[in-house]
């Protein structure tokens, strides 16, 4: 019965970022946050795990302190424990995998980690290369379909050029894309039921990486400005349909596209 | 101290090339190239055009397609060799994972989806798109090692010249390897040409109500001699194409793309920011698309496009 790990992030809603209308600076405090779309993936897939075959799915988020929110909705979810490790400011994938890798020694080990392949705000897509890498074990990245079989895990991993076929055992770390699975809401007694649940907290100096520092440094994030002409034609009336597409087709000629 | 370059294409090498250059007036050392495939001694050849010291080939039919443990061997090892601090590479999903693995093993610092490098006080400082693409993040890397992913069409390719460098030819222990490769299904090309090289795309949304109705599209990306493509949804869940364009699928480049009873989704917009002009056609005046668009048409795409299929056919016509 696997002992599985899940990565969430509490990701910024990237469609409600906090900008600056001056300096176009975006604000990570005051963006909303969530649980990333493809976390609570990972998660359902290591819930559904373990109603199939059995196990334990323990959820870590290494995030600010106000990530106990979706610590909540994992446990809402169905996750057995939830731990997180509250930090300030930003830490680089490489300080992230090293909290990852001491946590599965110290907590673990585990015969599952699944991560979300990429988190929704800065979509890196390298954590879980690197966790693998720090613990010697093999990575199965971007996965869309995932079957396991007694210590053997085969997944269908979409690369960019095709699909991968691959196959390793047990223990693995596996990212997962949106296409696995479509996650459960939680039912209004599931979430009454996970208040009563303690999020665990753990600290970095618990896992002896007291001077952690990111090799990556953000300097800053600046919007973009959307510098496009936004030329607007009406041919909601079918008559002008005619009249629209030969300006259109004159301003595309002007610009030299046509 | 150098600089290595790990491409898949002689155009990956060309672009990675320059930005080495770039890399190299600052932190010196030597330029080298590796190599990794079945069959790839032509192109280590052609690779050897550019101003490398070395070429480290890998030609085994082991590598014919990615494993990312076997990869990972092969680049370590000659990481080790050239005692490269520095690896640049294409930043793709393949990639990105194997520069995941590389740069713990390194204990080096990693950036990916780099649009730009530069210098403040010798660092190396890369901007690089962020929260799907909406901004632009300015990061320093502080480590002494670093894995710098790059994406493709951001450096100008460098010429390739006359065969210089020298083809090192090797190769790595592969047994005991923990991941196996079962199968390999590659990608079916959607048209004749590709998204990613198309002057111009033509993009379908979930305006369009039935696969069928992608005929329309397929026809007006032939007509205008480009490529067609769709969003995540009618690929991801509809499965009426294998690829689709945006943040976590593919990014275009066009002179010209049209986004066709498109909504406009950050995840959709961010893959086509590169675009030269974006023209949007969709009945919902409010559809965020129109914010990202230069020339919106606001209309029943099953009006317009029947007559701009006429007219943009009657132009090619008399061209």
């Amino acid at each position: 019965m696997p002992n599985i790990l899940v990565g969430v992030k509490y990701s910024l809603q990237v469609e409600n970022l906090a900008i600056d209308p001056k300096t176009m600076m975006v604000s990570e405090d005051e963006t909303p946050k969530q649980m990333g779309d493809m976390d609570k993936r990972a998660l359902e897939e290591a819930i559904r795990i373990r109603e199939k075959i059995g196990g334990s799915v323990t959820a870590l988020c290494v995030g600010p302190s106000e990530a106990t929110k979706i610590m909540m909705e994992a446990y809402a979810m169905g996750a057995n424990e939830a731990y997180l490790l509250p930090i300030t400011g930003n830490l680089d994938t490489d300080a992230i995998a090293k909290i990852f890798a001491e946590f599965y020694k110290k907590k673990g080990p585990f015969d599952l980690i699944i991560l979300g392949a990429s988190s929704t705000d800065s979509f890196t897509a390298t954590l879980g290369a690197r966790i693998a890498s720090l613990l010697g074990i093999p990575v199965l990245p971007f996965v869309k379909k995932l079957e396991l079989a007694d210590d053997e895990v085969t997944v269908e991993s979409d690369l960019g050029d095709g699909t991968y076929t691959f196959k390793a055992k047990l223990p693995v770390v596996v990212t997962v894309t949106l296409e696995i699975n479509e996650p459960r809401i939680p039912t209004l007694k599931d979430i009454l039921k996970a208040k009563r649940k303690k999020i665990n907290e753990i600290k970095l100096e618990d896992l002896g990486l007291g001077d952690l520092a990111s090799k990556v440094r953000i300097i800053d994030v600046k919007a973009y400005e959307e510098k496009r002409k936004q030329i607007i034609l009406d041919a909601t009336d079918p008559s002008k349909i005619g009249e629209v597409i030969d300006q259109l087709i004159n301003y595309l000629k002007e610009e030299g596209v046509l | 101290m150098s600089i290595l370059i790990y491409g898949e294409k002689d155009k990956s090498f060309q672009e990675l090339f320059t930005a080495a250059k770039i890399l190299k007036e600052k932190v010196g050392g030597s330029i080298h190239a590796i190599v990794i495939g079945h069959n790839v001694k032509e192109l280590a050849e052609k690779v050897a055009g550019l101003e490398v010291d070395n070429v480290y080939l890998f030609d085994n039919e082991a590598f014919k397609a990615f494993n990312p443990e076997a990869f990972l061997r092969a680049l370590k090892s000659v990481v080790d060799e050239t005692n490269a601090n520095i690896v640049l590479l294409e930043s793709n999903y393949k990639n990105k994972i194997l520069g995941g693995l590389l740069a713990s093993l390194l204990d080096a610092g990693l950036v990916v989806d780099t649009v730009e490098i530069s210098f403040t006080n010798g660092k190396i400082t890369v901007k690089r798109p962020v929260y799907a693409g909406k901004a632009l993040s300015t990061q320093t890397i502080e480590s002494e090692k670093a894995i710098i992913a790059i994406k493709a069409g951001v450096f100008e390719p460098t010429q390739l010249g006359e065969k210089k460098a020298k083809i090192v030819e090797k190769s790595v222990d592969l047994s005991d390897l923990k991941t196996s490769l079962v199968e390999f299904t590659p990608k079916v090309v959607v048209g004749e040409i590709r998204l990613e090289d198309a002057e111009v795309v033509v993009g379908a949304g979930r305006g369009i109500k039935k696969q069928e109705d992608l005929e329309m599209i397929r026809e007006m990306a032939k007509i205008l001699g480009g490529a067609w493509g769709v969003t995540r949804p009618l690929a991801a869940d509809y499965g009426w194409a294998p690829e689709w364009i945006g943040i976590s699928g593919i990014s275009i480049k066009p002179k010209l793309y049209f986004a066709v009873g498109i909504s406009g989704q950050p995840q959709h917009t961010s893959g086509i920011r590169e675009s030269k002009v974006i023209v949007a056609i969709n009945k919902d005046s409010d559809a965020p698309i129109f914010k990202f668009a230069d020339y919106g048409i606001v209309g029943d795409l099953y009006q317009v496009l029947p007559e701009l299929l006429k007219r943009l056919k009657e132009l090619k016509g008399e061209a």
